[in-house]
């Protein structure tokens, strides 16, 4: 899914003044690049981005690695993890890459081919504490990276890799500190169709999409000077594309549910204007053995069930689903683990959204069942429903 | 009050005040107008200097700390570019704080390239969070996000300030052509900063770039200049210091505020050395206010007496001529004021022409502090001229009653007192001779400031003696050999001595300070002269075309070196590298030069260390050294000691093979051999070349035969011999252009103390000049006279000053030049010079005699005495 990890709260104290005027652009420019539509497509005389199509030829491990020619890519972990007193910790680890002009003839390291971001969260689901910090570089002398054919990221001393034993994911920020290695039972799943995930009316409004919905986290997570043992699940989402939002879409809602019983959902919705979801919202039903499912909009139902107003920037938030998916006999209660899990970045990037941990209650086939997931909410700050004067 | 007159009559103080001093205003307009001005134009000068130093110094301290930002910690290396991969080694100092990529260039406008542009090649994603500015777009409109990403990755881009922009009618989109190094590059405009924040640092000539068209740009490629780091707990920020200096030995590890610091330092001597010159006119001023009240007094001896027969208290005649005085000095301050801001304006341009000749390379902002900023300096002067009319009202304290209308009073008063001014005057100059010996305090030569200011006070102190030794040994023969005007007016003089001395006093003191200043002046620039003349033997000088008007800073491309080469003619071709590097606390520079070249076909000279060509052959590929004068004097190095500079290699340690003359900075220099230089700094960079000709070949035809065959692109600046030192010494005619105004204007307000006392000695004696026609003296007669009485001060004057301005010269040679410069300066006298200025100052106190002459020429006639 299309998500925007953008959180400048870590840099934020000085924003709204002219300093912050670059990093303030830059932000805005993720901002209209991953969310709103870019509409004037920069002219580049000898380069253009590759958009993604149907019947993408994929090739593991090479397609875990980054591909230039599409405009934006990001690799996207999300989970849960618990440390041995029981504790639990939702986190999000995300590493995203924009590419900018590819022409420009200039052999420094410094020239902005394409700019990374970082982003990594934590919720402390027991103390109900949200926290987060980002990164944002050009590739420079090093400092910030996707390698092509396999998984090598890195922002800075944040890095995702894969050692041939698993993903090894490592993030340090003030108070928190992340070393995990996660491996996987089942190989890649693709969603969409064949991996081509359609987002709008346009076929370009599309992504390149897979995911690896139920890796085995195993590793350290350091809160404040402590540094505690942790085991848990974590969902990863790899897209790439170049295209556009459908310019009738003004947000959207992302599911990615993992369940008891070791099958995962995942489950987006593209809001447009009117309230209503786009035809081309979809979910990904997958089973045990790794097999998916497709499912199309007419095969689920959601239904929001409860609301939170944010104290600061007064968008309400849906916090509390409920998700129907007949054909797996699914009826699932979708409530955020800790209501504020909010962005607010008006100050920086007039972009608010939410995105956090979910604990899920239902049952399958008339059985009860549970689940941990994440939930990604956009649009529903005023700036998006209510254009400005 | 106790005055008999106010029993009955409360406001009787000041109206009494008002008609004792305005009826004499009334009276003697022009001693008042004159005063007036004197005053003003003393605290003009002061206020003035006070107001350009502020000015220059914040100017500079505001574009290093707008160029420094928020920074608060930085990494460069000593002049040399750092590898780019130390921002990866060290990124992870970023969970203390921001740390941010530097570039740095310095850039010539093509179509005038004597103007240069600072430019600063930053992230400009992040750099926002250091430095204040914002970029413009199209129709000043700041740019949106989006805009700014598109045009980052453009490898000619530049953002230039909108002030430049403006006053070259550059638009954004435009491609505007520079001189970077020694070649022409086309970049483009593709913004504007606000004028604001580095927009508005150097004044508008500072200039950001993205860093990767930066790199470019300056052939910096893998390279930073600078690593600033924001860290906003200071016990982080000391640490990551710490951290940094053992990690990096041999770079500059500094808070960016320290370049301010230094800066100050740096500019301390030269701005301390102004404001002392412009102190002298407000001494000379505060002199033309002591003569102006004394004649006042001695003016109303007799109103002062009949005053005081009717009662009026001594206290209150004291009370009345402070008052007057005050009120005096107080609108002539205010005044000095007013002149002062217009004239500050001038005095920045000329004062930043030479801040930037000789130590930062810094386009000024043209603005002025308030006159706040010389608060301290106008109390000062105004406490000066105060304690010079005290003196005045006290001797009123001795008009007794009656006693007072007995005419000579005051004569036979100053002469019973006059072995007191001249014991007075010995004594300063004593304490002149006392001071002149004690060492510089802080790095400046407040004493040798001291000694001058008690040597010009003593030289006022002795004029009456000097006066009346002069008419002891000359007056017999004076009475021979003049006409009758002349000796009358020779012997009116002496027999008003407390009035002309004051008037001499301010004369002498005024030409002792051209004279000695033009002396200073003269003889250091003979000294550069023979300097060049010793030192600059290679025929051709070539530097980038970057570096017309800015700093040695930019380089030769070694293929445009490799090009020299070839061009017939040439016979040796001599590399120089210069760069500043921090040493001992300072900023020195190296100046490394091809020495093998040096050795065969230059020289230096030098001031310690046997055998100039001994001494450079001995730096041929070893680790020995020069020292320049001023360095050695300041850091007391002396041949054979043992330097340590910290290379890119280590510290190494050098020896010093001896100390040359340098007056090329006064920071101080150190001389080695560039194969040495280079690898030890692993720097092999070339600032500029030399170039001997073989015997036979024209300079001028190798130059154009250079310009013809340097590949396309390529642009250098070529001197000539002739014309090398032609522009040395314009540098150093236009650094002390400023001292010859200042001179000018201490001795317009000597000229106007001349203008004074002979009106007010006209008027005072207008009793005796009607006599004098009485007894039949013809009208030209009494003018001549009174032109001789301005004559004889002009001469004596002259002739006092000269001796003085010797003694003067000295002291600003030997001592206040030695300690705030270190240079030496061989003494030269530039008899033209003088000789024309000396002319020129006894025609301007003949020409003062002119008005008081044409007040006697209207006093009553015979006639009118007759009826009388």
């Amino acid at each position: 899914m299309m998500k925007t990890k953008i959180s400048p709260r870590s840099l934020g104290d000085s924003a709204n003044k002219t300093k912050n005027f670059c990093r303030f652009s830059l932000l805005c420019l993720c901002v209209s690049v991953v969310i709103l539509v870019f509409r004037s497509s920069p002219v580049y005389a000898d380069f253009v981005y590759t958009q993604a199509k149907p019947n993408y030829h994929w090739q593991f491990p090479l397609d875990h690695g980054a591909h230039p020619n599409y405009k934006t890519e990001w690799w996207y972990y999300v989970g849960h993890l618990k440390d041995t007193q029981g504790k639990r910790y939702g986190f999000e680890l995300a590493f995203f890459r924009v590419g900018l002009d590819r022409t420009a003839e200039n052999a420094s390291a410094f020239t902005p081919r394409d700019l990374y971001f970082s982003h990594f969260a934590v919720s402390d689901i027991g103390a109900k504490k949200f926290w987060y910090a980002e990164k944002m570089n050009r590739s420079g002398p090093g400092l910030a990276g996707a390698s092509q054919g396999g998984v090598n990221l890195w922002n800075e001393n944040w890095k995702i890799w894969h050692d041939g034993l698993g993903h090894h994911l490592k993030a340090d920020g003030d108070i928190y500190g992340l070393n995990l290695m996660v491996q996987s039972p089942i190989p890649a799943v693709l969603e969409g169709i064949r991996g081509y995930s359609q987002k709008g009316s346009d076929k370009e409004n599309a992504s390149l999409y897979y995911s690896f919905p139920s890796f085995i986290a195993d590793g350290q997570l350091r809160v404040g000077s402590e540094l505690k043992t942790v085991h848990g699940k974590v969902w990863m989402d790899h897209e790439f594309f170049s295209g556009d939002m459908d310019p009738n879409e003004v947000g959207w809602d992302w599911f990615g549910l993992q369940l008891s019983d070791n099958t995962e959902l995942m489950i987006y919705l593209m809001r447009q204007k009117d309230g209503t979801s786009h035809p081309a919202s979809s979910g990904t039903f997958i089973n045990k053995s790794g097999k998916s499912v497709h499912l199309s909009r007419a095969a689920f139902q959601t239904k929001v069930l409860d609301t939170w107003k944010s104290p600061r920037t007064g968008a309400v938030y849906p916090i509390h689903w409920k998700i129907i998916v007949p054909s797996q006999r699914l009826s699932l209660d979708v409530t955020a683990s800790i209501s504020d899990q909010e962005l607010d970045t008006a100050q920086s990037t007039q972009v608010v959204y939410w995105e956090g941990s979910v604990d899920i209650s239902g049952t399958k086939a008339g059985k009860d069942m549970k689940g941990e997931g994440y939930m990604e909410l956009t649009g529903y700050d005023k700036a998006f429903s209510l254009p400005k004067p | 009050m106790e005055s008999t007159l106010s029993v009955n009559n409360k406001p009787n103080f000041k109206e009494i005040f008002w008609r004792f001093t305005f009826r004499h205003i009334q009276n003697e307009p022009a001693r008042f107008i004159f005063t007036l001005l004197g005053i003003a134009l003393g605290i003009a000068l002061m206020v003035a200097i006070r107001l350009a130093n502020g000015a220059a110094i914040s100017s500079f301290q505001d574009s290093i700390d707008l160029m420094a930002g928020k920074a608060n910690l930085s990494l460069s290396s000593m002049g040399v570019p750092l590898p780019e991969t130390i921002m990866k080694d060290l990124v992870d100092t970023r969970r203390l704080g921001q740390l941010l990529p530097v570039v740095e260039g310095k850039m010539a406008p093509e179509d005038n390239p004597k103007e240069f542009i600072t430019v600063l090649g930053v992230d400009l994603l992040k750099d926002g969070e250091a430095r204040d500015f914002q970029v413009l777009g199209a129709q000043d409109k700041a740019l949106t996000g989006a805009e700014l990403l598109k045009l980052l990755p453009q490898p000619d881009g530049v953002f230039l300030s909108q002030k430049y922009a403006e006053a070259k009618g550059l638009a954004v989109g435009q491609k505007v052509h520079f001189f970077i190094n020694d070649q022409v590059q086309t970049l483009t405009l593709v913004g504007l900063l606000q004028n604001s924040g580095v927009g508005r640092a150097m004044d508008g000539t500072l200039a950001l770039m993205d860093i990767a068209a930066a790199q470019k740009v300056f052939g910096k490629i893998g390279k930073l200049d600078r690593l600033d780091w924001i860290i906003p707990q200071e016990a982080d920020r000391k640490n990551l210091e710490a951290q940094l200096q053992k990690l990096y030995p041999s770079y500059k590890v500094e808070r960016p505020a320290r370049r301010g610091e230094q800066v100050e330092k740096m500019l301390a001597a030269f701005r301390a050395n102004l404001l002392a010159l412009s102190l002298v006119s407000v001494l000379v001023g505060a002199f033309l206010v002591y003569n102006s009240m004394s004649i006042a007094v001695v003016r109303r001896v007799e109103e002062i007496g009949i005053l005081r027969t009717l009662g009026v208290t001594q206290k209150q005649i004291i009370q009345w001529v402070m008052a007057e005085s005050f009120l005096l000095a107080l609108a002539g301050v205010l005044l000095g004021i007013i002149f002062g801001k217009l004239l500050a304006y001038d005095v920045l341009k000329v004062v930043g022409k030479t801040i930037q000749n000789l130590y930062l390379p810094i386009p000024l902002e043209q603005r002025l502090p308030s006159v706040v900023h010389a608060g301290g300096w106008i109390l000062l002067g105004l406490v000066l001229i105060l304690a010079a009319t005290i003196p005045s009202a006290l001797s009123t304290a001795n008009i007794e009653p009656g006693l007072s209308v007995r005419k000579g009073y005051t004569v036979v008063l100053f002469e019973r007192r006059m072995w007191m001014f001249t014991l007075a005057g010995l004594t300063a100059w004593a304490l002149a001779v006392l001071l002149s010996l004690l060492p510089p305090l802080a790095g400046l030569p407040w004493f040798g400031f001291g000694s001058a200011f008690c040597l010009l006070i003593g030289l006022v102190l002795l004029a009456p003696g000097f006066l009346s030794f002069f008419n002891s040994v000359f007056g017999k023969v004076l009475r021979l050999i003049l006409p009758s005007e002349g000796y009358l007016a020779f012997r009116n003089l002496l027999s008003d001595l407390s009035r002309s001395s004051v008037a001499l006093g301010a004369l002498v003191m005024a030409v002792a300070l051209m004279v000695s200043v033009a002396i200073m002046v003269g003889s250091f620039r003979q000294t550069v002269v023979l300097w060049l003349g010793q030192t600059l033997k290679a025929d051709l000088y070539i530097r980038p075309a970057a570096d017309r008007g800015g700093p040695m800073e930019s380089t030769l491309d070694p293929q445009t070196l490799k090009a020299f080469n070839q061009i017939p003619g040439v016979k040796y071709s001599e590399k120089l590298r210069t760069l500043s590097i921090p040493w001992d606390g300072t900023d020195v520079t190296i100046s490394a030069i091809d020495m093998n070249v040096l050795a065969n076909n230059g020289t230096v000279v030098l001031k310690s260390g046997g055998d100039a060509e001994a001494a450079l052959k001995l730096l041929v590929g070893q680790r020995n050294l020069l020292v320049s004068e001023p360095l050695a004097l300041k850091h007391q190095i002396k041949t054979g000691d043992w330097i340590i500079l910290v290379s890119a290699t280590g510290p190494v340690s050098m020896r010093v093979q001896g100390v040359y003359y340098d007056y090329s900075n006064d920071h101080g220099t150190f001389m080695m051999d560039r194969a040495v230089y280079a690898s030890l700094f692993k720097d092999d960079s070339v600032n500029g070349t030399a170039l001997y000709l073989q015997p036979g070949f024209e300079p001028d035809s190798v130059i154009q035969d250079i310009l013809k065959r340097l590949p396309s692109g390529t642009k250098v600046f070529i001197q000539s011999n002739a014309a090398l030192k032609n522009g040395a010494l314009k540098v150093f005619d236009q650094t002390f252009a400023i001292t010859y105004g200042m001179e000018a204007i201490a001795l317009i307000v000597a000229v106007l103390g001349i203008l004074t006392t002979l009106t007010s000695l006209i008027l005072e004696r207008r009793e005796e000049i009607v006599i004098l026609r009485y007894i039949g003296a013809r009208r030209n007669q009494v003018t001549q006279m009174i032109l001789w009485e301005a004559g004889w001060i002009g001469l004596l004057g002259n002739l006092m000053g000269f001796l003085a301005g010797l003694v003067l010269a000295l002291l600003l040679i030997n001592v206040i030049n030695v300690q705030s410069f270190g240079w030496t300066i061989q003494w030269h006298m530039p008899g033209t010079f003088l000789s024309f200025a000396l002319g020129l100052v006894f025609v301007a106190t003949l020409a003062a005699g002119y008005y008081p002459a044409r007040v006697a020429d209207s006093l009553p006639s015979m006639r009118e005495v007759t009826k009388e």
